[in-house]
């Protein structure tokens, strides 16, 4: 498959608003957010989340767990096309957020979490008292 | 002969059909309502933008979990190839919940506009993001011409 790149096509007009700290934070008001894409797997002793955040570095994830609800944000750098412009747009960039609601029985002290080129992993042990357990008959 | 279409061969039943399918659903509800799970990522064909400046291309290519060492970048003439597989996740003794990661090969190349110099190529990896800075031939380049007279 070989894809042409018309110049012409896909230009997107560019209009600045002035500068200063004003203009900044409209743009961090304004950022795009997207649900990220996860695989969820429950195992004997913990649940696994991973989730695909591209652009996300170590610096840029935050999660919160309150009440049952595990919050996932990350933050994407965005920089690095300035005075460039646009032949081709098949993705916007914006940060990364999803909200899961976690089962009862997992222990938040021990939840940790790791992003690794681009893919955040996140493990959530289960409490000592819900782990499976062989019953040896006697 | 409409019986022959209903002849499946199970064995050749891809596995992943109906995760997919979830994913499938999942992607035309959210795209109508606004919604809930809207993956970025397809496998087969990952999203590419470009970018251009007076002396560059840049390509910016989303491969979240690859390797830097298992994706392949070629530049010739005007010409940019880039391929690699999104490899499926693998968990022993665990059961899965939710498997909207799409996994499979890909491969696109692109035609762009001008020439480029395969000496003035830079590619990082970083974060799940491929970056590729390409510069433009000598030949493409505007000249600036002195005016005589």
């Amino acid at each position: 498959m070989d894809e042409k790149i018309n110049p012409r096509d896909g230009k997107i007009a560019k209009t600045e608003l002035g500068a200063g700290p004003l203009k900044a934070e409209a743009v961090a008001h304004d950022r795009r957010i997207d649900t990220p894409a996860c695989d969820i797997w429950e195992g004997e002793t913990e649940f696994t989340i991973l989730s695909d955040m591209p652009g996300v570095g170590k610096d840029g994830v935050t999660i919160d767990y309150e009440e049952g609800e595990l919050k996932i944000y990350g933050k994407v750098d965005a920089s690095g096309r300035e005075g460039m412009t646009t032949l081709l747009n098949e993705f916007s960039v914006g940060d990364y957020s999803r909200v899961f609601r976690i089962p009862e029985g997992i222990d938040p002290e021990r939840i940790t979490a790791a992003v690794r080129d681009g893919v955040l992993k996140v493990t959530l042990p289960k409490l000592e008292k819900l782990k499976a357990r062989k019953i040896a008959i006697e | 002969m409409y019986r022959d279409l209903f002849k499946l061969n199970w064995n050749d039943f891809d596995p992943r059909f109906f995760e997919n399918l979830q994913s499938r659903i999942g992607r035309i509800f959210e795209d109508e309502l606004g919604g809930v799970v809207r993956p970025r990522r397809s496998a087969a064909c990952p999203a590419v933008n470009f970018y251009e400046s007076g002396t560059d291309y840049m390509m910016e290519t989303e491969l979240p979990g690859l390797d830097k060492a298992d994706i392949d970048l070629q530049v010739a003439g005007n010409k940019v190839t880039f391929s690699g597989e999104f490899k499926p996740t693998t968990v022993e003794h665990a059961a899965f919940h939710r498997r909207e990661r799409e996994a499979g090969k890909f491969s696109r190349t692109f035609t762009l506009p001008d020439e480029v110099d395969v000496a003035k190529v830079k590619a990082e990896f970083r974060d799940g993001v491929l970056r590729v800075r390409i510069g433009k031939a000598d030949k493409c380049l505007p000249k600036k011409i002195s005016i005589e007279g």
